[in-house]
């Protein structure tokens, strides 16, 4: 016969409770979070960030799913915030003067979209929609203004790789400008 | 002709359905809400300062988490600080503050209303003969025998309101330490479409009656320390008390600044019998009034939450109706609350399109 302490410890019944708690709750958890580590290292903003600052980030981004064909955001709207795909795909359109749709990009994984709202609260430029069911990773500006106030060297490390994004855009813009402005020059050479 | 009755059913497509199911399982929510808060009034009382008390905090406990302190650690070191600051409290002011309650109870058990009145017929029927009416006699009587005993019944409120703080603390402290993640939580649940307006919405609202909320303590703190000086100077008695009371009075606009005048007058009229020291306390708290109006309150108070007079004198008198003086301090604040959030509900559905 079974010593009292023996068949409390090993009960088949609390082995599996405990069992199925920890993974259901703790290793889900666990998993959810290193799902969004992998894809968060991706983005350039988060560029050198270790996990504990990658965590930081994790409990001020929001996950969001949406549906196929449901929109994100509309062009016109108030933006405060950046998107990151973190599964599935997503467009992003423009009204043209006619009233049609123009497509501008296809987004994947590990892509993001929406980040100059995190500078200003000017009326977003593009629609974005999903293209099958997607998982979403949104980053908000009122969520990084606490981030900074609480933790300006993280905070600041992010502003940084932000502004060296934009200044990066600035570049490549300043370049198409010049080829456009060459072949233009060229156009009317031969005219 | 007659009209085929296919075409006389109406067919509901079942979006149109959807919506109405949302719609009516909304009014029962509402019903059942109605139904559930009356005898929660307690427990929502508690949550709803403690929501105050974080709001006012949360300034401080980013201080300290910005200065790289791990943000549990903040809160327990904001909360021992407060708990340090009421134990100090307790020793070094309580004594006075009792003993001041203490003898102004004792003398108003022992010098009846009659006597007081007495006092005051002398003095006041020499000037004006209308006074000494005994109609009035009997009014101001009425009026002091109700003062006295709404005197008793506060600080027997008082002391169960001891449990109540307890839990408070409790509260307030979870709403300090995981008050981001209750937020996130919150917003989680709402649908895509209304999501990120949800966000910018519940932002603002939280900051404004953060700034305003903190700004009125810090006039509350500013009025009280003047009172207490004026009072002290002109060498009224129980001038602590009736201070402290005049600060925190001083948050219901329009009736709280009486509060805290009243009592200082009658007090200076039963210690002198004259009219002289009456109108000295009536002028400080009229100049402590103005000073505030001048020169604290547009400098502090955040202009956006502003009431109009009216509102303001609706909701004091709705929130007193509903829980006496607390329900008269709460009013302005939760009008406030109403108030912005729905200035930034109008903002939102106007900006995102909603309706359209």
């Amino acid at each position: 016969m079974l010593s009292k302490n023996e068949s409390t410890n090993n009960s088949p019944l609390k082995f599996h409770i405990g069992d199925a708690l920890w993974r259901n709750v703790f290793k889900k958890d666990a998993r959810q979070k290193e799902s969004i580590f992998s894809i968060l290292r991706k983005v350039p903003l988060f560029k050198g960030m270790n996990k504990s600052e990658l965590n930081e980030f994790d409990k001020i981004i929001h996950r969001r799913k949406y549906k196929e064909q449901e929109t994100i955001f509309y062009e016109g709207e108030p933006g405060v915030g950046m998107y990151i795909v973190q599964e599935g795909a997503v467009g992003i359109y423009k009204n043209t003067v006619e009233d049609e749709k123009e497509e501008l990009a296809q987004l994947s994984a590990g892509e993001f979209f929406g980040e100059l709202a995190l500078l200003d609260e000017t009326p977003r430029s593009a629609t974005a929609v999903a293209l099958e069911d997607t998982r979403i990773l949104g980053l908000f500006l009122p969520d990084l203004l606490d981030l900074i106030d609480r933790k300006p060297r993280l905070g600041n490390k992010f502003l940084f790789q932000l502004a060296m994004l934009i200044g990066e855009r600035l570049k490549h813009t300043n370049q198409e400008l010049q080829t456009l402005w060459a072949k233009f020059e060229e156009s009317k050479v031969i005219t | 002709m007659t009209t085929p009755i296919s075409s006389l059913t109406i067919q509901f497509k079942p979006k149109a359905i959807r919506k109405i199911a949302i719609w009516a399982g909304a009014l029962l929510a509402f019903v059942g809400l109605l139904v559930i808060l009356p005898p929660l009034k307690s427990v929502l009382i508690i949550l709803v300062i403690a929501l105050f008390a974080a709001m006012l905090l949360n300034p401080v406990v980013d201080f300290f988490e910005n200065r790289g302190i791990n943000r549990l650690l903040a809160v327990v070191l904001v909360f021992t600080v407060i708990v340090f600051l009421i134990a100090v409290g307790i020793e070094f002011l309580a004594p006075v503050v009792s003993h001041e309650v203490e003898q102004m109870s004792a003398a108003l058990q022992g010098q009846s209303s009659d006597q007081m009145i007495g006092k005051f017929q002398k003095s006041l029927a020499k000037a004006i003969p209308l006074l000494a009416n005994p109609m009035f006699q009997n009014e101001l009587k009425g009026q002091l025998d109700a003062l006295l005993q709404k005197s008793l019944s506060l600080l027997l409120g008082m002391l169960s309101a001891v449990v109540d703080m307890v839990m408070l603390g409790f509260i307030t402290f979870f709403f300090l330490k995981d008050g981001r993640r209750m937020k996130k939580a919150v917003v989680s649940w709402v649908p895509n479409r209304y999501f990120e307006m949800a966000l910018i919405i519940l932002h603002k609202t939280a900051q404004r009656l953060g700034s305003y909320l903190r700004g009125q303590l810090l006039v509350a703190a500013i009025v009280g320390a003047l009172s207490i000086t004026a009072l002290y100077l002109l060498g009224i008695r129980y001038y602590f008390f009736i201070g402290v009371m005049a600060g925190m009075a001083n948050m219901i606009p329009y009736f709280g600044p009486l509060v805290g005048a009243i009592p200082a007058m009658i007090i200076a009229l039963w210690d002198s019998g004259a009219i002289g020291p009456v109108a000295a306390v009536a002028v400080a708290f009229a100049s402590i009034q103005l000073f505030e109006n001048i020169f604290i309150s547009p400098f502090i108070v955040s202009k956006s939450v502003e009431l109009h007079p009216l509102t303001v004198i609706i909701v004091i008198l709705i929130g007193g109706q509903l829980l006496g003086i607390f329900g008269m301090l709460m009013a302005v604040p939760i009008a406030s609350i109403i108030k912005v959030t729905a200035k930034e509900l109008y903002w939102g559905f106007k900006n995102y399109r909603i309706f359209t």
